[in-house]
């Protein structure tokens, strides 16, 4: 396992309440968006919003997957 | 003569108590079952929202959704806002705990599991009005389905709050994190039930 360039270990986001806390305030944060474009301009607005949201979630979770075998979980998680 | 007084203790020590499990994972057994749960949870509202998404997008011709059917928009936008507050109650709860705050825990938990049961009571109430049943058109049967799925989930976070409240009350759970992992199990379910109820949201009553 090599040292990951910021010195944080990937960092299991479902493992607490209170990491999944942060994860539902993010849920919650991306749908205020959708619902909002989706009121003020139209429904395929919000879709179209919400399709970039879920992308950049995936883009994320597999960045995560990937720091996770590059560099192992963080070692409070262990 | 000196090994065979060992073997001796060893064999008693194994009389005495069964050996400890031996853990391979690096997360604890409650945790990393909760973990799998939501896994095949997702997956299971998955197969639903691409029922809905199959009946939108490809069977549907026409307005979203179907002539005759409204959907109480305003009353599911207030029901998604008791919601998402139960689970800032509920993260108020594991914070107390976590601080040794008993009395906190307490009021967090009952204020939770009355905010879960409130969300339900008017989900209830908006079945007995909405106008339509299951068997209307297969857009009554998506939508029972996918809100039905997520109320029976809402049901089975009530019944943990309902034990973590028994249990609090009783003066159960402590600071350390392996004395609270009776909240925090639910915990993390509670606020998994809440994200899927902002996507069922987003999607069927909004979008």
């Amino acid at each position: 396992m090599t040292e990951p360039p910021n010195n944080r270990q990937p960092h299991n986001p479902l493992r607490r309440e209170a990491d999944m806390f942060r994860v539902l305030i993010m849920f919650a944060a991306g749908a205020a968006i959708v619902i909002a474009v989706a009121l003020l301009i139209s429904s395929l607005a919000g879709a179209i919003v919400a399709a970039i949201l879920l992308a950049i979630g995936l883009w994320r979770t597999w960045n995560l997957i990937q720091d996770w075998r590059r560099y192992g979980s963080d070692p409070a998680e262990r | 003569m000196e090994s065979a007084s060992v073997t001796v203790g060893h064999e008693e020590e194994h009389h005495a108590h069964p050996p400890e499990a031996n853990q391979s994972s690096r997360i604890d057994r409650q945790t990393l079952g909760i973990l799998l749960f939501i896994v095949s949870e997702v997956m299971l509202f998955g197969a639903f929202f691409a029922s809905y998404f199959f009946i939108r997008v490809v069977a549907n011709d026409g307005p979203w959704p179907p002539h005759p059917f409204e959907l109480p928009v305003a009353v599911a936008g207030m029901n998604t806002a008791i919601l998402v507050s139960s689970s800032f109650t509920m993260h108020w709860a594991l914070e107390s705990i976590r601080r040794g705050n008993r009395r906190g825990l307490q009021m967090g938990l009952l204020t939770t599991f009355l905010l879960g049961a409130t969300f339900l009571f008017i989900q209830l109430n908006e079945y007995v009005h909405i106008g339509f049943s299951a068997r209307d058109d297969a857009f009554g049967s998506i939508f029972y389905g996918l809100t039905g799925l997520h109320g029976a989930h809402v049901t089975v976070g009530l019944i943990l709050l309902g034990i973590a409240n028994v249990r609090a009350f009783r003066g159960h759970y402590g600071p350390d994190a392996q004395d609270h992992l009776g909240v925090e199990v639910p915990g993390i379910y509670w606020h998994f039930v809440d994200v899927m109820w902002i996507i069922v949201f987003t999607t069927v009553y909004v979008l």
